[in-house]
């Protein structure tokens, strides 16, 4: 019986992009590397959230900005020997989701998501073929004054975020078994090697591209996992 | 009488609309008040929709003062009803934000005279300035997704529980409600949101008893903040 011996970290951030990311996107490659891990997503905060980048800048520079991220960690992928996806995590007043299955071309035709509302967006990405991941959809967080979540809108809910407390992770796992919605699980890593608990997503079959991790969302050939990691002081 | 309900003898209807104060409604303010005498509730807080809600009857063209006055007017009317039938009658809010609804309890008149920038307040902010003054604070429904609701918002760090059993609501949301209120160790809180039994979209009655009689809105707050209460359902 095929065992899930293939993991992917679906929840990155690097300092390249992400204002609160502390680590660079090769300390966050060769990390995941160094782990064995078969794949990662690098899904910074987009303009749209915690993000260095000047919204003065014009779109096109932003987007390209964006996803220079992403197009590093390609690179470095290929030299430590490891996947290298790309995901978009967009905040919409507290509501963050992760968009999948759109890419820079995409972003660069689209400046709308910008300011879009939170059921609006998700309608925009379904329209154009993407895939909206709800990520730790009940954190409570000083800047969060309510969590809102769209059952009807999200595609799958990302019910394990070490950044969640036991309840919000509780009721992100209810939310999503209520609603029928796929599972999965990421780090929201921000730290590379510094980080300690690794949630991700494991499967059978290796993903070859981000539209073989949604179709193994959609269908449930993959699971969820979490481990916690001793780190020497 | 059994023995478990002798000890909250007062039943309540908490959410309740009438056509007087709110256009969703299909039953007027006395047909509503003589419902409730009819079934020998002790009695009921109206609980129209806030001038935040298009279905507020209130003149938008009115300045604050006026629309505060014609506001509390609704449950003024409704409680010369109630001495009509012999019911108690009360009034709540039901303050709402773009499809997301609070029950509030407490909140008078006078107080918000005071506070003329309510209407430019963000919900939690609303909420916040409603405790502040000594009210009990709900979220109705909130799991209830409708034509006016596309988005569900939670704000349990700015209410005092969650609105789990709701008359008009499916047994789904209700449930949702439920365990999540647990989860974010929140009062539960029950009523009817009885818009005319006529409507079609009420599927039972639901409220709060009590273990004494209610005096006024504010003695309200206290029995149901001393947790002195029970909630209860009942078949149309």
């Amino acid at each position: 019986m095929a065992r899930y011996k293939y993991k992917y970290e679906t929840h990155v951030h690097t300092c390249a992009v992400s204002k609160c990311g502390r680590a660079s996107v090769e300390e966050q490659v060769a990390f995941y590397a160094s782990l064995g891990y078969d794949g990662m997503f690098i899904t910074e905060h987009f303009m749209r959230g915690n993000c260095i980048i000047s919204r003065d800048l014009p779109w096109r520079e932003q987007v390209e900005y964006y996803c220079s991220a992403y197009e590093e960690g390609v690179e470095l992928g290929e030299k430590y020997g490891i996947k290298v996806f790309f995901g978009i995590e967009v905040s919409l007043g507290g509501c963050d989701l992760i968009v999948l299955g759109l890419g820079k071309n995409w972003l660069l035709d689209h400046p709308e998501t910008m300011t879009l509302p939170q059921d609006e967006f998700c309608d925009l990405i379904h329209e154009h073929g993407g895939f909206v991941v709800h990520a730790h959809p009940f954190r409570e967080a000083s800047y969060i004054t309510a969590s809102s979540v769209i059952p009807t809108k999200e595609d799958a809910v990302e019910i394990y975020n070490p950044n969640c407390d036991d309840t919000a992770n509780d009721l992100a796992k209810i939310y999503a078994r209520e609603y029928g919605l796929p599972m999965t699980a990421g780090s929201d890593n921000h730290s590379g090697a510094g980080q300690r608990k690794l949630y991700g997503y494991e499967t059978k079959e290796p993903l070859n591209s981000v539209e073989d991790y949604i179709n193994s969302l959609k269908n449930g050939f993959g699971r969820t996992f979490m481990t916690v990691r001793e780190i020497e002081q | 009488m059994t023995e478990k309900r002798s000890r909250y003898p007062y039943r309540y209807e908490t959410h309740l609309h009438t056509s007087d104060g709110s256009s969703c409604a299909r039953m007027t303010a006395r047909e509503q008040i003589k419902f409730y005498a009819d079934r020998a509730y002790t009695g009921v807080f109206v609980t129209e929709h806030f001038w935040g809600n298009n279905a507020c009857k209130v003149d938008r063209e009115a300045t604050f003062e006026e629309q505060v006055e014609q506001y509390f007017a609704f449950s003024e009317q409704a409680k010369k009803y109630g001495e009509e039938y012999g019911l108690d009658v009360f009034c709540g809010i039901e303050y709402s934000y773009k499809g997301t609804d609070l029950l509030v309890y407490g909140l008078e008149k006078e107080t918000i005279l005071q506070h003329p920038e309510i209407p430019d307040l963000k919900l939690h902010e609303f909420a916040t300035l409603a405790r502040e003054c000594g009210a009990l604070v709900f979220q109705a429904h909130p799991f209830r997704l409708c034509k006016h609701t596309k988005i569900l918002r939670f704000l349990p760090r700015f209410v005092d529980g969650f609105e789990t059993v709701n008359g008009s609501n499916t047994d789904h949301q209700n449930k949702m409600a439920g365990i999540f209120c647990r989860k974010y160790g929140l009062k539960k809180f029950a009523g009817s949101d009885n818009h005319g039994t006529n409507k079609g979209t009420l599927n039972f009655l639901a409220g709060v008893e009590t273990t004494r009689r209610v005096k006024d809105e504010q003695d309200f707050v206290g029995i149901i903040s001393e947790g002195k209460y029970r909630i209860f359902t009942e078949d149309i």
